[in-house]
């Protein structure tokens, strides 16, 4: 299949960048490992692409934007103080495809729905949706004008249990915020106030990053290719032996990525027994809510949080216990 | 000297293999380097000068009448040329696989029968224009409800969707056949087994898309380069979609990625492809996204069965009682062939007395099924396999002593008339026991750990042609001029599996010289002589002995020369290695195969020969005797050891023990390909795989979203190949591509019952139909208050 029509710009420094931003409309490029598939569906395209993968800022830190995930996977650094994130790198898509996605576009993926990741001819048959060419929702009756487009991102789970920052850079200023405030839970708007001419720059650890066990159990059926049906991200900072501090925090069961702070707090301070694992990990399967727009059924996904988190939270335990 | 064709004998040389042979070798496949290497031509390699780009437009309803096609803003399109629509000549004109279900047109109008049946056609100056104009096209429909479940289209109706369907209902094919007492046989069976099975759609998914281009020649031939199985039945086809003589139609057939069954059709877009090629008098090119391959699917029919099997009190299987409703989707295709395969397959590799099959295949509106690897075999075959571990575990008998107990022995006949040579099914049963430690681990490993087995037999080449001719199935010519090299042309179609390695290593045998001598132009209608195609196992038995037959002959014009050369006699001359003939009783006697071929050109010119094969006259009278019918048949024995994840529901199959009667393995590395790829697509149906629909509409036409196991799933596997050295097989070979699939998926169910205890009979068995399964179990245990059988 052949992609559709579109300018392929290649900015050599940020600025320029920016400047194209004001050529008309625009999509940011990473890999294009997500964006270019979209296009060969004809799905939201614009007539200039601006790839980023010239700009040296984003290839800059641990965790620049611009890095491809084969190299999260493989960097040493990761691998041995933040294991999950090189482990989640690695489950993502196949070795061939992470050799050109981007860490940047992997956490502004596109939200994705069986009623939207169609061909044009498949949409238009069906009469297409809301977050492409109609204005009705397929998966819901009623969505409130929200999109229910599952987030199914993995590196933005695990980034979610380290705390991690984003930092975006604009034409006229950078900023940083948590990337537990970038989300937003609509499947179309999809952030809370990044501007469409902002670019990710990096993700950036907290100080205390290290002292956390994280992991991350993933749900798919195929060990590789497959989107996440699910994810489960879970880091316990261990003080002498008991769960000083949890977070627990999910993907691909809502078109959000979530922490799920209310479900761990009870918790915190706790030994984080097997009872107290299987606390969280049923009041998790009783929050989900996902959807019926992905390959497994919602009552199985459901089902599955409980599993996941279950294992993500018994893998954050000391070895031996 | 005697001609090939004129041979009624089969030719055996299995004893005999000359002291240079590649038979039982290991070897890399003909075209293998010019594949690796990226050279290999495909049909998207290739352009023409002044060549278009064709794009269907394809039906938004899943029934309706058209009633309108408005190209409208199409034309405007830059680079629109050309439009196919309805009502234009030879766009109704009907063609199939089968002579006796021709449903098929160019385009489907008036009515459309699925949600991406082919309505119209444009033809533009570049591909993304032709999708473009596609787009653009708008069809009005007055839309009808759409049939869509099998049990729906039993019922009669007033509106068929096709005109000859059985009995105003929307049946396309009834086939019920009985043998022996099969009431008599419930009646005192001391045990039975079995239940209702389901299977979902299964694709192909072969990696090449489909493609063709058309080409109108300058003298008003039309050559149709195409991505096919089945050259002859689509140049067929072409004749009559086009009106024109077979004589001025050139098929022709490049490499080709992979078919599985899946391009053993003549299908809609080769004739829309030629008549827009007639039309604009330029070449036309058609190649489908991923989402048209599955659209246009014949891929393995959803089907519902039930089956029901009985025992004697010592183990004797005693009948088998097997009904079949099959969902055709919109076409025929070779829908009346399956629908005797679910049945007349299920008579071995077991000695039944009494068996019934009740066969329904129905038309919906859905993607056509097909012909898929394994044909008509594959669901049913799981149904008797894991009904029969079922019953051995009434019986209190190892499942493998059941199936040995009951095994047909070798030269027999089966109740339908089915005629058993050589059979080495007890062998396949011997080694995968013992090679896997079934003895040691059957019932016997942790819950969550099981092994299974299952079983399998299948058609070795159908023995009735599809058409009513005399002709043979297969023809094949060699030809060597004094450059010494070996051109053989057949119309065989290597479709990857490796016919035409398989021809040059039959000819190079039979003629005494090194397989690199050979080349083979296995690809074009105007210079190959006839051969059906590469469909129901057929190839290495019919074309394998054709190929022998000719260099036979060809080894007979050579040992002639050689008797010219000694003053000895031309019998006593066999291949003596390195390219030379030898007397048999005098090895000092020696003759160079150049000097014989030196000897052999004078005065006559280019050796050239033929041989044919078609298969002997079989089978009984009664209706639909010819099902089945093969000149032999294969037999495997599968184990296979998983993991099942009770919390999941996952099912990782670890290790494969694979037994298959290949009659001889001519190369045991595309033995052990053929087999390996078997079982890799069988987990795929067994496991993942699944065509799914919301309505008409199918939801899962790509290959992120339909779930081919990946490298990762693959487990490890075993290959033990069993030589039953076939009396009739070339060099005593048999099948090998087809037969392997239909064990796995028996085997894995089987496995999992053996790990946590739960039969399923729903296909794919995926993650959540398996916790399903767990579920039910452990509601049903709570409600009995018992734990029952093997249990966490
Ligand atoms: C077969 C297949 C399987 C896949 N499986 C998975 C999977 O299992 N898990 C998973 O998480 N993903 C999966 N993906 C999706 C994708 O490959 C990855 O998420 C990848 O990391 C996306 O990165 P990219 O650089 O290719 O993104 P792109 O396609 O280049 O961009 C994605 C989006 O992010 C925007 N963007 C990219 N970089 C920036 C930036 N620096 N600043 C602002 N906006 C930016 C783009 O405009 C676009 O909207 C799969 C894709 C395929 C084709």
């Amino acid at each position: 299949m052949r992609l559709p029509d579109f300018t392929l710009h290649q900015p050599r420094t940020l600025a320029q960048a920016f400047a194209v931003t004001r050529d008309g409309p625009f999509d940011w490029l990473g890999g294009g490992t997500d964006l270019l598939c979209n296009y060969k569906w004809r799905i939201n395209v614009r007539a200039n692409v601006i790839s980023l993968r010239r700009v040296p800022e984003l290839r800059q830190g641990l965790l620049g934007a611009g890095r491809t995930l084969s190299e999260v996977e493989h960097d040493p650094v990761l691998r041995a103080r933040y294991p999950a994130i090189a482990q989640a790198a690695s489950m993502i898509a196949t070795p061939l495809i992470r050799q050109s996605a981007t860490l940047g576009g992997n956490l502004l993926l596109d939200t994705r729905c069986w009623h939207f990741n169609q061909t044009a001819e498949w949409r238009f048959a069906h009469g297409s949706c809301l977050k492409a060419e109609a204005d009705v929702c397929r998966v819901l009756p009623d969505p409130g004008n929200l999109c229910v487009a599952a987030y199914s991102g993995d590196l933005a789970p695990v980034l979610l249990a380290y705390d991690a920052r984003v930092v975006l850079a604009g034409p006229s200023a950078s900023r940083s915020l948590p990337l537990r405030e970038f989300y937003a839970a609509d499947g179309i708007r999809r952030f809370r106030d990044k501007k469409p001419d902002e670019v990710l720059v990096r993700a950036e650890l907290p100080a205390d990053a290290e002292h956390w066990t994280v992991r991350y159990q993933k749900l798919r059926l195929r060990q590789a290719f497959d989107f996440p049906e699910g994810g489960v991200a879970a880091a316990v900072r261990w003080d002498h032996g008991w769960a000083a501090d949890i977070r627990l925090a999910t993907t691909a069961y809502d078109s959000i990525p979530l922490l799920h702070e209310d479900l761990v707090a009870p918790h915190r301070g706790s030994s984080l027994d097997d009872e107290a694992i299987e606390q969280i990990a049923q009041a998790l399967e009783e929050t989900v809510r996902p959807m019926k727009n992905t390959s497994m059924s919602p009552s199985y996904r459901k089902k599955m949080a409980r599993v996941l988190c279950r294992r993500a939270l018994q893998d954050c335990r000391p070895q031996g216990v | 000297m005697r001609d090939g064709s004129a041979s009624p004998d089969p030719v055996r040389m299995s004893q005999e293999l000359t002291p240079d042979t590649t038979i039982g070798q290991r070897l890399p496949l003909v075209d293998s380097w010019e594949k690796v290497s990226g050279r290999g031509v495909y049909i998207e390699d290739m352009r023409f000068p002044n060549m278009l780009h064709a794009r269907m437009v394809r039906a938004s309803v899943a029934h309706g009448l058209v009633r309108r096609v408005d190209l409208g803003t199409a034309r405007r399109v830059p680079g629109f040329v050309a439009a196919l629509v309805p009502g234009e000549r030879g766009t109704d004109i009907h063609f199939g696989v089968l002579p006796i279900s021709e449903d098929e047109t160019a385009l489907s109008a008036p009515r459309v029968l699925y949600q991406g049946d082919i309505v119209a056609a444009v033809a533009c100056e570049d591909e993304l224009a032709a999708r473009d104009a596609a787009l653009a096209v708008r069809v009005e429909y007055e839309e009808r409800a759409p049939v869509l479940r099998p049990k729906d289209a039993l019922q009669e109706t007033s509106d068929p969707l096709h005109a000859r369907s059985v009995g105003g209902t929307n049946i396309h094919k009834t086939v019920d056949q009985a043998f022996g007492d099969v009431e008599r046989a419930f009646a005192e069976a001391h045990a039975q087994a079995g239940g209702e099975f389901r299977f979902h759609g299964v694709n192909h998914a072969f990696t090449e898309p489909i493609g063709c281009i058309a080409v109108p020649e300058p003298d008003g031939r039309m050559t149709l380069y195409s991505a096919t199985q089945v050259p002859h039945y689509v140049h067929l086809a072409l004749a009559k979609v086009l009106e024109m003589p077979l004589h001025r139609i050139r098929v022709v057939k490049p490499l080709v990625g992979g078919g599985f069954g899946g391009k053993s059709d003549p299908f809609p877009h080769e004739m829309v492809a030629a008549l827009l090629a007639r039309k604009t008098g330029r070449p036309v090119k058609v190649i489908f996204d991923r989402e048209e391959v599955f659209l246009n699917n014949h891929g393995r029919h959803p089907t519902a069965y039930r089956l029901q099997v009985a025992a004697d009190r010592e183990g004797r299987l005693t009948g088998l009682d097997a009904h079949a409703l099959i969902d055709g989707g919109a076409w025929a295709s070779f829908g009346v062939v399956t629908t005797y395969y679910n049945g007349v397959l299920s008579q071995g590799p077991y000695r039944l007395p009494a068996f019934r099959y009740g066969g329904r295949r129905v038309y919906t509106n859905k993607p056509p099924s097909g012909a898929m690897r394994g044909h008509g075999a594959v669901n049913a075959r799981f149904a008797l396999e894991t009904s029969l571990d079922e019953l051995a575990e009434q019986l209190g008998t190892d499942p493998f002593d059941l199936r040995a107990q009951n095994a047909l022995p070798p030269n027999t006949v089966t109740l339908n008339h089915l005629r058993i040579t050589s059979n080495g099914f007890l062998e396949c049963l011997e080694r995968v026991r013992s090679a896997s430690e079934w003895d040691r681990k059957f019932r016997r490993l942790p819950y969550g750990r099981g092994i299974g087995l299952g079983c399998g037999f299948y058609i070795s080449g159908s023995a009735l042609p599809i058409h009513r001719t005399r002709t043979p199935q297969s023809t094949v010519h060699v030809k060597i001029d004094v450059d010494g090299g070996v051109t053989i042309h057949s119309m065989a179609a290597d479709i990857g599996q490796g016919s035409d390695t398989m021809l040059a290593q039959c000819v190079a045998e039979a003629i005494g010289v090194r397989m690199l001598r050979c080349r083979v132009l296995a690809k074009d209608t105007d210079t190959a002589p006839l051969d059906l195609g590469s469909y129901s196992s057929r190839v290495t038995f019919m074309a394998g002995n054709a190929a022998l037959r000719a260099g036979e002959v060809i080894r007979r014009k050579l040992t002639h020369a050689c008797a010219r050369l000694t003053g000895r006699r031309a019998e006593d001359f066999v291949p003596g290695g390195d390219e030379t003939y030898v007397h048999r009783d005098e090895p000092s006697i020696r003759v160079r195969y150049d000097d014989a071929l030196a000897e052999a050109l004078a005065d006559n010119g280019a050796l050239i020969a033929k041989g044919v094969y078609r298969a002997p006259k079989l089978g009984g009278g009664h209706k639909g005797s010819g099902a089945g019918l093969s000149p032999t048949y294969s037999y495997q024995a599968f184990v296979a050891e998983l993991e099942v994840d009770a919390e999941t529901g996952f099912v990782k199959v670890e290790k494969v023990w694979a037994a298959h009667d290949v009659g001889k393995a001519l190369n045991v590395t595309a033995v052990e390909g053929q087999i390996e790829g078997s079982i890799h697509m069988g987990l795929g149906q067994a496991l993942s795989e699944e065509m799914r629909y919301g309505g008409g509409q199918l939801l899962n036409g790509s290959l992120l979203d339909y779930k081919i196991p990946t490298p990762l799933e693959m487990p490890e596997v075993e290959v033990h190949i069993v030589e039953s050295n076939d009396p009739e097989g070339p060099l005593g070979a048999k099948e090998c591509g087809e037969g392997a699939l239909a064990p796995i998926l028996p085997a894995v169910a089987n496995a999992i019952y053996d790990a946590v205890g739960v039969r399923l009979r729903e296909v794919p068995m995926t993650p959540e139909r398996v916790l399903a399964a767990l579920e039910d179990r452990s509601r049903r245990e709570r409600r009995a208050g018992v734990a029952a059988g093997k249990s966490a």
